[in-house]
């Protein structure tokens, strides 16, 4: 993990200098900016000055201001939870193509004052221009960072998907933010290990099978090189030995075996409602095959479903809402 | 190449014992490896182990299904190429295979209809429709029906039907995974409910198509001959293309639209018995089965614990190995 993370930091050559913003695309939309009430000190700075640094990112080369006063978060919940985080103003966000369109544990309340700028599979860009941003957060490239960047300076988010700390503090280093994701980590980790106490109670000495069915007939485990494995490493869960890996496994049913267990989280079928029949498919092949009462959980009837709406997102408010779902279901 | 009639029935043993060893061992491998004892167990003593019960319930409805829709795929592309005398046919030639493919994912996705059976009938219609269609339109203008005129009206109609299919699932928000999955092809995952179903079908495609061999003989000295030969040819044709219809639905509808085995089977058993179709197709019957199997066998040792499609791994060894093949030695004239 340490060499992964080094690779990372090599990889970004974030490249800090001080510079005008005196863009063409910038100038007007600061200038025309209206004035937005916030805590960050930017109005000491007169606008045309706003310094900013350059930064190599997923996509190419941005110049992200040092703060920020209108920003736009695009590519689903992950970059809206990473700007909330590390105090970042949004005044526009993309959101999930089916409900809930904004995950169940952020708070909705802090989006007041955000305008939605449609699904983020397909983000309308006519509502993102209006907005005037002058940062838009991009989870990922879906082919149209051109576009994206021509409207305000866009970083587009190098997301690896394997840890949800390292994906965290690499998106706050490229938006300067270093200090506020290590303020909002060391917070989570109290809530950590507030619940890790409660769950060694119920769970030491047992292993803990994480994993979800899909809608093909296969089975994802959460080993415990993916978010999911990584926060269930840090509640001081043990995973069964087959399930201690770099990457996730996607397994058929012959390897049933690979999800036994003392005790299992498990999630079943996608939050897409178009894909809940082949789900439901999917969940029957599993649980209603004699193979299935083979598995020690089941035997035990340590089997336990978990929200699958927020076990299967990323983000950094997706770790509390794990936390919270795995209060109420497994310590009832 | 296999001259004489013994030897002939000498190689087809030969080849059914290897379908049966590739059959048997398709028992044993897997994503997962079981012990030969232990697959003879669950035959014998069944006791309910884990491993007992993926051979009972996962292994032996797939071989079933592995060894229907091997025979019907190459059956129904050996049926193609002596109906149309064309070396490069196959059921996916006549748009036969993708008009079933649309008339399955049509009814699964924008009908909602789930059960297996029904499906099977959709897979049916949608390859009796695109075939009749082809046919139409081939034989229309004069000379009738001749083989370059069905071979261009299937190219065409295939390639519509495959842009409607793009679209069909273009239009959906995130293509499915089941979709996808099926579109590839994969023996997995099927019940054994799966092969009741389609073996009548393919059972009476495979009792009809294997007796046509004198037909195709008669049909390949050219229509004018197999006419003077008193074969009624448009009664011969309206058989045989309703074959491969019932052959390539039953084989898409159990384990989707599984490119090559039509196109490159026979074409095995030519170089091995020349162009006789009474013999081409009983060998094309027992090497399909044998090659889908073998494929499928593959497919669940190269990735694990993850297992690579049937109708993935067959395309991508089966192209190399079938220009290897005509590289090597002339492909036997039809």
């Amino acid at each position: 993990m340490t060499t992964k993370r080094i690779m990372f930091k090599l990889g970004l050559a974030v490249v800090l200098f001080g510079c005008t913003g005196t863009t063409p695309t910038q100038a007007p939309a600061t200038a025309t900016a209206p004035p937005v009430v916030t805590t960050a000190p930017a109005t000491q700075l007169p606008p045309t000055e706003e310094p900013c640094r350059e930064v190599t990112h997923a996509a190419g080369d941005s110049c992200v201001p040092a703060n920020p006063q209108r920003v736009v978060t695009l590519g689903c919940q992950t970059s809206l939870e990473y700007a909330l985080a590390l105090g970042l103003p949004i005044v526009g966000h993309d959101v999930a193509p089916w409900p809930p369109e904004i995950p169940p544990y952020v708070d909705a309340s802090r989006l007041a004052g955000s305008k939605s700028v449609g699904s983020c599979f397909e983000p309308d860009l006519e509502l993102v221009k209006p907005l005037n941003p002058d940062l838009i957060i991009y989870t990922f490239d879906a082919g149209n960072y051109a576009q994206v960047s021509a409207i305000a300076p866009t970083v587009v988010l190098p997301v690896g998907y394997l840890s949800y700390r390292d994906d965290f503090l690499t998106a706050a280093e490229l938006l300067g933010r270093t200090d506020e994701a290590n303020a909002h980590l060391a917070a989570l980790d109290s809530r950590i290990a507030a619940l890790k106490a409660k769950l060694a109670l119920k769970f030491a000495g047992k292993t803990v099978a994480v994993f979800g069915t899909g809608t093909d007939g296969r089975a994802t485990i959460e080993t415990t090189g993916t978010y999911v494995g990584e926060l269930m490493t840090d509640l001081g869960l043990e995973r069964p030995a087959a399930q201690v890996a770099e990457e996730r496994l996607r397994i058929s049913l012959e390897q049933i075996g690979l999800l036994d267990a003392d005790v299992a989280f498990a999630t079943f079928g996608y939050t897409d409602p178009s894909t809940a029949e082949a789900g439901a498919e999917t969940k029957a092949q599993y649980t209603e095959n004699a193979l299935w009462q083979t598995l020690k959980f089941v035997q035990d009837n340590q089997l336990i479903e978990m929200d699958k709406s927020v076990w299967s997102l990323h983000g950094i408010f997706w770790a509390d809402g794990v936390l919270q779902d795995l209060e109420a279901k497994a310590l009832p | 190449m296999l001259v004489r009639a013994p030897t002939r029935w000498v190689g087809l043993a030969l080849l059914s014992v290897v379908a049966a060893v590739v059959a048997i061992t398709s028992l044993a491998i897997g994503a997962l490896d079981i012990p030969v004892d232990v697959v003879l167990s669950s035959f014998l003593a069944f006791d309910g182990s884990r491993e007992e019960i993926i051979v009972q319930q996962l292994r032996v409805p797939r071989m079933l299904i592995g060894i229907a829709a091997g025979a019907a795929f190459a059956l129904a592309g050996a049926m193609m190429q002596g109906l149309t005398q064309n070396p490069l046919a196959d059921p996916g030639l006549l748009g036969i295979t993708s008009g079933a493919s649309l008339a399955v994912l049509i009814a699964l996705d924008t009908m909602g209809v789930r059960e297996f059976t029904s499906l099977l009938w959709f897979a049916m219609a949608g390859a009796a429709l695109a075939g009749t269609t082809v046919y139409v339109l081939g034989s229309a203008g004069r000379g009738g029906a001749s083989p370059m005129k069905l071979a261009i009206a299937g190219a065409a109609l295939a390639s519509l039907i495959g842009a409607l299919l793009t679209i069909l699932l273009s239009m959906q928000a995130r293509s499915l995974d089941e979709i996808r999955f099926w579109l590839v092809g994969s023996l997995a995952g099927r019940p054994i409910e799966v092969f009741w179903a389609v073996i009548p079908f393919v059972a009476v495609g495979a009792v009809v198509g294997l007796a046509f061999g004198r037909s195709l003989n008669s049909l390949s000295m050219g229509e004018e001959i197999a006419v003077s030969l008193g074969v009624r040819v448009s009664l011969v044709r309206a058989i045989a293309g309703a074959t491969v219809i019932v052959l390539a639905g039953a084989g898409v509808a159990m384990a989707g639209p599984i490119a090559f085995v039509g196109l490159a089977v026979p074409h095995i058993a030519r170089t091995l018995v020349g162009p006789d179709w009474r013999w081409i197709l009983p060998y094309t019957f027992v090497i399909g089965i044998a090659l889908l199997l073998a494929a499928d066998v593959l497919g669940r040792v190269v990735i694990r614990p993850d297992e690579l499609q049937v109708g993935v791994v067959v395309a991508l060894l089966g192209a190399p190995f079938f220009v290897l093949l005509v590289r090597r030695r002339r492909l036997v004239a039809l």
